[in-house]
């Protein structure tokens, strides 16, 4: 397949983090073209782009922007979500190293849709060479004019950004666990509604839209609607709500293949295809035995499945729990599942912010019954046990406030459904996990940073 | 030490009630002009009024995000489709909005911006009402002539 990139077109040129090189390429034309339009044409535009959230959830754009008071005195904030702590994942962090304008130039144009007055970078912590090309980025703007009041003389059209430090945990990546985190609280996930645009960060309208999602903004703006809209996969005729996949997407490939690294592709490619004509194939000449198709939360698919296209309906169809942040995970054939899934359990129980009981009780059995099965001393109880967490506890099943629990019960459900000769197998003849018990150290955050 | 900081407090809890039961008393004392100088009562009924009216207007665009999201994945046809956490209830009468339900809102013309899909049951003391457009972010407030000329959309049960 033969495709020009275009969010990652600067990745790798030098000095691609100065506005010099992103002016001198093109950039912020897509701002010039939005500030011809009226704010609410710009939504208009971002909605018949038919562009969906990059950040996990797959939810239209525009949509969302159009949920915002349009009435409200103001002010109105910008939250972009760049806390980026789903497993595999790292497209984000490549965008805001390498690209920052490209970046901010969405974060502004949106703002200006929104209505926006103030926009808050909230960046993971862990992230730090990000933050200080941000903070270098953000300072040229407002020397260029780009950020401040009345920007690229535009009168009235004023917006200031600022970036904050993440607090570390998986949950600040929720869309309200972070609005609370930005407001000086505990990341704990708000009951919705309200809804973020009625009732977001400090109580005002507040818009959350992930790194990537603002960095096609720029696109769709600096390239049309129509050039959007010829990549990607058009909306199922059989299923007339299906919203397509459209424009271009950033997939974060790692685990058990020769060249792991971020590919930008139209969506809909397959599995198979990512893996095999990108990403080298499986390592060691191995075969695949699972795939993770879009970030830890998302559950796996089979050796069997990896034809399955990587779009918003794809992963669905074939059990898992969307296309999530399309960062694909390879497992070759000499992994155990069930090391795998102790891992995933591991993650989940961790990161559980503890406020709705199902998911803080339920992640952490669900380790410890694992631990069990890892030991030898599992049973074929267990694994219905397992089963029966994974279908009580999350959003879906009603039981939780956020996605987290969902998140966690999806790779049991698909581990337990696709693999469960594997784990039957374990449980009846006590196998030990050949790793141990302490095969997946955490690191700290002194050797992250 | 923790023993003389109560005594301490109550010292000053006296003296604070002391002063404050002298002012009351006397006639022309700030505390007393502040207590003249309060709103008419129709005007306190006019804020409360409209803070009603902003709280209801809140709850309607709640109701239309978490009916746009429901319908993406299929026909929304009741209360339970919306999640429990909707507040289904108007704060003014206490009466539980009209919403017309099994409404398809992500495939209507024109985005359904001017049809009716949700509203408050009764009219306020002026004979008009909070309502939800069909286009789910649209929330406006309509006399009762505009109300009663609002075409609905159609839902299908």
């Amino acid at each position: 397949m033969s495709y020009e990139p275009v969010l990652l077109k600067h990745v790798g040129c030098p000095d691609s983090q100065t506005l010099d090189y992103y002016c001198r390429h093109g950039g912020y034309r897509g701002l010039r073209n939005a500030l011809e339009m009226s704010p609410s044409e710009v939504v208009e535009m971002v909605k018949a782009s038919g562009l969906r959230g990059r950040g996990g959830a797959g939810f239209p754009t525009g949509l969302k922007w159009s949920f915002l008071p349009k009435d409200h005195p103001g002010p109105i904030y910008m939250c972009v979500n760049a806390d980026e702590s789903e497993p595999g994942t790292f497209n984000n962090r490549i965008l805001m190293e390498n690209d920052p304008h490209q970046v901010l130039e969405g974060i502004i144009i949106s703002c200006y849709a929104t209505r926006a007055t103030t926009a808050y970078i909230y960046i993971r912590y862990e992230y730090g060479r990000c933050y200080r090309v941000l903070e270098k980025a953000i300072s040229e703007c407002y020397a260029a004019g780009y950020l401040g009041k009345n920007i690229l003389g535009k009168s009235g059209f004023d917006l200031d950004v600022y970036l904050h430090r993440g607090a570390g945990a998986y949950i600040c990546g929720e869309e309200t666990g972070l609005i609370e985190s930005l407001e000086g609280k505990r990341a704990w996930p708000r009951i919705k509604p309200p809804f973020p645009a009625v009732e977001g960060a400090f109580r005002k309208p507040t818009v959350v839209n992930n790194i990537e999602t603002l960095a096609c903004v720029t696109h769709i703006l600096a390239r049309g609607v129509d050039w959007f809209k010829s990549l990607g996969v058009p909306p199922d005729p059989k299923n007339p709500r299906d919203l397509g996949s459209y424009g271009p997407k950033l997939y974060c490939v790692s685990g058990h293949v020769e060249r792991p690294g971020c590919y930008e592709l139209p969506l809909g490619i397959t599995a198979k295809q990512l893996i095999e004509e990108y990403a080298g194939g499986v390592w060691k000449a191995r075969r695949a035995k699972a795939v993770i198709p879009g970030g830890l939360s998302m559950g796996f698919l089979s050796a069997s499945e990896l034809d399955t296209p990587l779009d918003f309906n794809g992963p669905v169809k074939a059990g898992c729990l969307g296309l999530g942040t399309a960062a694909v995970i390879v497992i070759d054939d000499e992994t155990s599942m069930i090391d795998v899934l102790y891992n995933s359990c591991r993650f989940f129980a961790h990161e559980s912010c503890g406020q709705c009981t199902p998911c803080r009780e339920g992640t952490a059995w669900s380790v410890k019954i694992l631990e069990r099965i890892r030991r030898g001393k599992g049973t074929r109880d267990d694994l219905d046990i397992l089963l029966e967490i994974a279908n009580g506890i999350g959003i879906i099943p009603g039981t939780t406030i956020c996605g987290l629990a969902d998140g966690a019960a999806w790779p049991i459900k698909t581990a337990l459904t696709k693999f469960r000769e594997e784990f039957e197998d374990a449980v009846r003849k006590g196998v030990k996990s050949k790793l141990g018990q302490q095969s997946f150290s955490v690191a700290t955050r002194s050797e992250i940073l | 030490m923790t023993i003389l900081r109560y005594i301490l407090w109550l010292i000053l809890l006296a003296l604070v009630g002391c002063s404050s039961k002298e002012s009351s008393t006397a006639p022309d004392t700030p505390a007393k002009q502040k207590v003249d100088n309060q709103p008419p009562q129709s005007i306190i009924g006019k804020m409360r009024e409209t803070q009603m009216r902003l709280v209801s207007q809140n709850n309607l665009r709640n109701i239309g995000i978490a009916y746009m999201i429901a319908a993406q994945t299929g026909p929304v046809m009741g209360p339970a489709d919306l999640g429990s956490d909707v507040k289904l209830v108007c704060p003014r009468d206490n009466q539980p909005y009209e919403i017309i339900w099994g409404v398809d809102v992500t495939r209507l013309p024109s985005g359904g911006r001017h049809l009716l899909l949700a509203w408050e049951k009764t009219p306020d003391a002026d004979g008009g009402r909070c309502v939800l457009m069909a286009d789910c972010t649209t929330v406006s407030y309509m006399t009762a002539q505009e109300f009663a000329t609002a075409p609905r959309a159609h839902g299908r049960r």
